[in-house]
């Protein structure tokens, strides 16, 4: 049986944007919503839905993007 | 396994499934954009993960790596072409190449041993080296004019000419000082043993490729 989980994080990054995020993650799973930027001092806050099969790859690819926080993790 | 052919998610959970297996952490991988070259980096813990989860960041007209740190998996990918393990027991120290014919033409096998030579201080008669799965002389048909740019390693099966890799390496690795009997051939052929092994002349731009990979523990 495959189990599918429902994500949910911020990711504080530089450098980058809605469209850089979306690109990366969409392969890993379903229902994917990043969120527009939250203005910091020199980054911004996203915030991450979506939901997959493999969560470790998913934070994995997110860690090279920035710093991840906030983590909810739901098993659907 | 590669990240810049089919699909990215597919490859990094193969990458990680195999890579757990033998205690490699699929983050560190250091992998390179292969140019069919012999341009060899020198690696370091610096540099782990390069490649790893994307290919933008792999290093650029790479066909080779090597280090003498522990914990520093390095990578090459193929699809027939030859990947070569080098490795020095005493320093200890380790290279992987892509040797590919155009990389075997240049003989990025002696650059190999050169380069360890150099920055390692290894004795060519002490390193062991092995092959990954190849393409074979068996099925690696080439146009005739191989023939002046490799004096051995072909064979004239009634007029058509097959190159053995694998066999041309060897005698590579052997003049540049390394032993016969210290070179390990698993002598497998990617295109004849296709359900195994992925083959770009036998499936085209739909191959996969297959990773070889070695770090020093």
């Amino acid at each position: 049986m495959i189990i599918k989980y429902g994500l949910e994080f911020i990711l504080h990054a530089k450098d980058s944007s809605v469209k850089i995020i979306k690109s990366a993650l969409a392969e890993f799973g379903s229902n994917l919503i990043v969120s527009d930027c939250q203005k910091q001092v020199e980054s911004c806050n996203y915030e991450v839905r979506m939901t997959t099969e493999d969560p470790t790859l998913v934070f994995d690819l997110c860690s090279q993007l920035g710093r991840i926080r906030s983590v909810k993790v739901n098993e659907n | 396994m590669s990240l810049c052919y089919g699909r990215t998610a597919g490859s990094l959970k193969n990458r990680k499934k195999f890579l757990n297996t033998i205690g490699i952490d699929y983050r560190g991988l250091i992998c390179a954009k292969q140019a069919h070259g012999k341009n060899i980096e020198y690696v370091t813990e610096e540099n782990k993960g390069r490649g790893a989860l994307d290919y933008d960041s792999s290093f650029s007209d790479t066909d080779g790596f090597f280090t003498d740190k522990t914990g520093v998996p390095i990578a090459i990918l193929t699809a027939d072409c030859l990947s070569v393990f080098i490795y020095d027991p005493k320093r200890p120290a380790i290279a992987i190449l892509h040797a590919g014919w155009r990389g075997t033409e240049q003989n990025i096998c002696a650059e190999g041993v050169r380069v360890m030579r150099e920055k390692f201080g290894s004795q060519p008669r002490r390193l062991l080296a092995g092959f990954g799965p190849s393409i074979r002389s068996c099925c690696f048909e080439v146009e005739k004019d191989f023939k002046t740019n490799f004096p051995f390693g072909l064979v004239n099966q009634g007029g058509r000419i097959f190159m053995d890799i694998a066999l041309v390496n060897q005698r590579q690795l052997v003049n540049s000082g390394v032993k016969k009997e210290n070179i390990f051939d698993p002598k497998v052929c990617t295109f004849s043993d296709n359900d195994n092994y992925f083959s770009f002349r036998k499936e085209a731009q739909g191959a996969g490729r297959l990773i070889s990979v070695i770090m020093l523990k």
